[in-house]
């Protein structure tokens, strides 16, 4: 019999009369569309057990505290209200810019003891133990430098029931603002986000700041409301008087640009409305105000009997020889303000070594020739709140990734390498302050997430450093003592007053820049998209008024090259009514950054820069 | 004398059906053993005498512990109480080192569907023997066979393409066909949801 | 359609300073993927989005799904019964795995609410780990948009159903925006409940809906004290802050 086709068309068809009734037909349909849709691109999900833990925010002083919800053991949320950044903080650890090379340390530290310049530290968070370990370390050496940013530390403003802004972004990123019942006056030059929800904008000219104050100050003596006690303390108080007389309302609403009838308004209401407080800093991406500046609202704050932190140990930079810095280290923790490199730059020799201790390679550390893989957010524990007043420890939330340096194990071999003995190891100098906490018997320690209990109720220094080992916050409310003003420089002050910004025929408008410098803004997985929808800027947005566009011949969304004495930076123009006329704004974070073209002028300010704009 | 052409046909028919339905499955699926043997009767006869939530239990946030941790067996297996190989290897190389056993697990659902255990259990008041069958009662551990193709365990079959129960008085499958056929009987309505991540 | 539940919003316009905290949020519980180079306000995935309108002092505005009453255009034209109006709660739940991606549903609604997954999403560095079990990450072809955090509803009701209970307590289901909100602008609840606060504050004369005169008797409340606010959302036209 020979095997024919039809006797094949016959097998076949029996074999498929039998498929169909079997399984194998539909169950390879139903499995290939699933596996379609979960083969290649699924990301499982854990299915670990859930658990929470409180714990506080790393990213800023002002230290949030939220609860953690962890899967597995992974912290995937935190809880609470929080600030953008905060509420993507614990997905740092997964940023595309995570530093994960091993760094040659030998070599690095090669480098370090051949150096030609002083040995400095750049800390970016002064006041924690950490610090005092810096300190330690570049105290020891005779050309050790610790450097510190000149950051104002706002005061406490939970209790205020009048508080006045010179541009601190208070109600975008500082705590919770919908919690807080206090009248906000915020004198700032842009329609920022706090100024849009403030009780009351003062838009002053950019950069006239100390006019401003100084006008509040002049109403306030002439009408004889202020704290006499507490300016009786000051030796300075007659000759700033005299100064402040110059400042009367019209003078100063010539300067500042606001009506000298509103000054008078915002002076009484300063003066009466108490507990009333004056907060300077300024926007942190526009970098600080100047010290003029600083003091004029310091002075704001003693006529009114409030007494004011001082500014943070260390040296600025600028304070340093040009030049003279032949190894810098980058402290790693979060910067909340935007630095320009160039201010760091011209302080380094020629062939200064720089490393960053930066789990990102965002920011400043991008111009680190060392990035030593340092734990992310959460994946250490964190020390939190820098003065006499308040200080903390929060736990790991998370185990650290492959292949990562702590501080103290750097910190230990730089030691080493300058050939200091026994500077102090991190561990024993947490102990320490805790030790020195418990020995002072003041305020009281609450577990995070727990109950205050006064420090004289604890009954062991052991008791308390298992407190604070298992993340503890010590807060002692009273108030820290008056910090003492610096000596006034009134042609300084005058000259502040003026004004800080000459333009020029060649540059005849003002660059402001502002935002946050804060890495964490740069991570794409808070969504680039945040930033695309124009929520928050970047460098490569600038904002103009249509007037001044159209008298520069832009046209909305064109190309344009901002032109510094500092260089030019490439962007895409918007045009915005509430852009101030012949002001360009421009947020500092992104790459490149406006940073780069920006003026930084003796008094360590950036935020203002005579500019120009052209079409690209 | 069967004419060959019908031979063929009706060869061909119980060639095919006998692969569909005894070779497929074995070709589809890969069979895992799980990582170690675990009898259920020991810990649910009467010398134990555990109840399902006494180890598989819900917690005060309705969320369903699953297959209990190592911890759980830990409480009682710090150190071996019987002389088996398999405990030994349970308190050797899990509870010593604190380490959790890679269960392989039959019902797991995609992760797109929300399925609540304490609804079901304390609302719906749904016994586990009606999904999970006499599961309590079985002295070793079965197979675990997962789908190829799917990713999923043989359990989720489902009732669109021919009833097998994996074990004995389980609902044959798990797939969303028969979660609905039960919610028509029940006339509990869901919408999707109530049950879709 | 008469619901057991309407859970819906009331968002203070004059408290919304515009920082973004529920944006991001939100990704954050729902898994959304990091944006990819290039994405735009259309092309890109916010389940929120927060709009800036206004002049000088601006008006910020979260835009979500406004959670259609009456009539939901998305669900008239759906051919794949993707998205139901759920009979319990009210809400209009987008089913991502019944979408085939037609988009006509991002065609028909009025309030560009809905975003498409024009690629598989992407987790970098690990973040899979990280990732929210209580959501499930969608694929590419298919689109998404706000369920009032569906596994947080899920959550408060297996937590009540632990108890005993058949009712979920409202104070479990918070979604991520209305907690992380630090401006306490945005208030949540059920407005079939004539005694919570997103009841009151709904039926309060500054309240307004968007584009009411279409009909969609949207779930979301806005409110502002500003007459120019309210004006503009009435006349329809957005007076941006870009000339």
């Amino acid at each position: 019999m020979k095997f024919e086709r039809r006797d094949l068309l016959k097998l076949g068809a029996g074999s498929a009369a039998g498929l169909v009734v079997s399984p194998v037909p539909w169950k390879l349909l139903d499995d290939s569309a699933i596996w379609t849709q979960g083969h290649m691109w699924a990301a499982p999900l854990s299915h670990g057990p859930v658990t929470s833990a409180a714990t506080v925010c790393p990213l800023c002083p002002e230290g949030c505290a939220t609860k953690a919800r962890l899967v597995g053991g992974i912290p995937v949320s935190l809880g609470g209200a929080l600030c953008p950044a905060g509420l993507a903080s614990h997905q740092l650890a997964y940023h595309p810019a995570r530093v994960k090379e091993p760094v040659d340390l030998a070599r690095l530290m090669e480098e370090v003891r051949a150096r030609k310049g002083a040995l400095a530290i750049l800390d970016f968070r002064p006041g924690r133990v950490q610090s005092e370990l810096y300190q330690k370390i570049t105290g020891a050496i005779k050309d050790g430098l610790y450097l510190t940013l000149e950051q104002s530390r706002p005061g406490e403003i939970d209790h205020a029931k009048t508080v006045l802004s010179f541009g601190a972004p208070v109600l975008d990123g500082w705590g919770t603002p919908g919690a807080r019942e206090f009248r906000l006056i915020q004198v700032e030059p842009r329609a920022s986000r706090t100024a849009s929800v403030a009780s009351d904008w003062v838009p002053i000219r950019p950069g006239t700041e100390a006019a401003f104050a100084l006008g509040i100050a002049a109403v306030m003596i002439a009408e004889k409301r202020y704290d006499a006690a507490a300016t009786a303390q000051w030796k300075d108080f007659a000759a700033f008087q005299a100064l402040a007389a110059h400042y009367a309302p019209e003078a100063a609403s010539e300067i500042s640009g606001v009506a000298p009838a509103r000054i008078v308004e915002v002076a009484r209401c300063f003066s009466q409305e108490k507990p009333a407080i004056a907060i300077g800093g300024g926007d942190p991406g526009g970098g600080p105000l100047g010290p003029q500046e600083e003091q004029a609202i310091a002075i704001l704050n003693l006529l009114n009997g409030v007494p004011t932190a001082g500014r943070t140990a260390g040296k600025g930079l600028r304070e340093v020889a040009d030049g003279s810095i032949g190894a810098l280290i980058l402290d790693g923790s979060p910067q909340s303000d935007a630095l320009p490199w160039r201010t760091v730059q011209k302080k380094l020799a020629a062939n200064a070594v720089v490393v960053s201790l930066s789990p990102l390679r965002t920011g400043l550390a991008r111009y680190a020739k060392y990035q030593v893989p340092a734990p992310a957010p959460f994946e250490t524990w964190t020390e939190f709140g820098s003065d006499a007043s308040r200080w903390g420890l929060t736990p790991a939330l998370m185990p650290a990734s492959q292949g990562t340096l702590t501080a103290d194990t750097f910190l230990t071999k730089l030691a080493e390498t300058l050939g200091i003995e026994n500077p102090g190891v991190l561990d024993a100098s947490l102990r320490q302050r805790s030790d020195s906490i418990h020995r002072g018997g003041r305020g009281a320690v609450a577990a995070l997430g727990g109950d205050a209990k006064p420090v004289k109720e604890v009954a062991s220094a052991d008791d308390l450093w298992k407190l604070f080992s298992a993340g503890a916050v010590w807060s002692d409310a009273k108030p820290a003592a008056p910090a003492k003003l610096d000596g006034l420089d009134t042609d300084a002050l005058l000259r502040a007053a003026q004004g800080s910004l000459r333009r020029t025929d060649e540059y005849p408008l003002t660059l402001l820049v502002y935002g946050w410098g804060h890495e964490a803004s740069e991570a794409p997985v808070m969504s680039k998209l945040y930033e695309e929808s124009g929520l928050r800027s970047s460098s490569a947005r600038v904002e103009v008024h249509p007037a001044t566009g159209k008298e520069n011949g832009l046209e909305d969304g064109c190309a344009v090259k901002v032109e510094t004495a500092r260089g030019a930076h490439r962007a895409q123009v918007v045009f915005n009514r509430a852009v101030r006329l012949g002001v360009i704004e421009a947020a500092t974070r992104g790459e490149p950054s406006i940073l780069d073209v920006c003026d930084v002028r003796e008094d360590g300010q950036w935020r203002l820069s005579a500019a120009r704009i052209r079409r690209a | 004398m069967i004419p060959f052409g019908k031979t063929l046909f009706l060869g061909g028919a119980v060639a095919a059906l006998s692969f569909g339905w005894l070779g497929f499955p074995k070709v589809l699926y890969r069979s895992q053993a799980q990582p170690l043997q675990f009898n259920h009767k020991t810990h649910t006869g009467e010398k134990v005498g555990y109840a399902c939530k006494d180890c598989h239990t819900i917690g005060e946030d309705g969320r369903f512990s699953g297959v209990p941790g190592v911890a759980a067996c830990a409480t009682c297996h710090a150190a071996p109480v019987t002389d088996t190989a398999n405990e030994k290897r349970l308190v050797e190389e899990y509870v010593t080192p604190n380490r959790e056993i890679p269960w392989l697990i039959y019902s797991r659902q995609p992760d797109n569907v929300s399925f609540s255990h304490a609804v079901h259990v304390r609302t719906g008041k749904l016994e586990c023997e009606r999904c999970h069958g006499e599961h309590g009662k079985t002295e070793t551990l079965r197979p675990y066979e997962e789908n190829r193709l799917s990713g999923y365990s043989r359990d989720i079959w489902g009732q669109a393409i021919a009833r097998i129960s994996m074990q004995k008085g389980a609902r044959p499958g798990m797939k969303m066909s028969d979660c609905e056929e039960c919610h028509a009987e029940k006339k509990v309505q869901a919408g999707c949801l109530g049950c879709h991540k | 359609m008469k619901t057991q539940h309407r859970y819906g919003f009331v968002i203070d316009v004059d408290r919304c300073n515009g920082c973004g905290s529920c944006m991001i949020a939100c990704a954050v519980e729902n898994n959304v993927p990091a944006a990819a180079a290039g994405v735009n306000e259309r092309t890109g995935i916010t389940w929120l989005r927060v709009e800036r309108a206004g002049n000088g002092r601006s008006a910020y505005f979260p835009m979500l799904c406004q959670q259609c009453g009456e009539h939901t255009p998305c669900v008239s034209v759906c051919p794949q019964n993707a998205v139901e109006a759920d009979a319990k709660t009210g809400i209009v739940a987008q089913v991502p795995e019944r979408c085939l991606g037609c988009r006509y549903c991002m065609a028909a609604c009025p309030y560009h609410a809905r975003s498409f997954n024009w690629r598989d999403p992407e987790y970098p560095g690990g973040l899979r780990k990280a990732l929210n079990p209580d959501v499930s990450p969608r694929m590419r072809g298919v689109v998404e948009k706000c369920n009032f955090c569906h596994g947080r509803l899920h959550n408060a009701e297996a937590k009540a159903a632990a108890a005993g209970k058949t009712e979920i307590d409202p104070a479990d289901y918070v979604p991520a925006c209305v907690e992380a909100c630090p401006s306490l602008a945005l208030t949540f609840g059920d407005l079939a409940d004539p005694s919570s606060a997103v009841a009151k504050k709904a039926r309060q004369p500054e309240a307004f809906r968007l584009l009411e005169s279409l009909g969609t008797e949207p779930k979301v409340y806005y409110r502002s004290a500003r007459e120019w606010v309210r004006e503009m959302c009435r006349s329809g036209k957005k007076e941006v802050a870009h000339a």
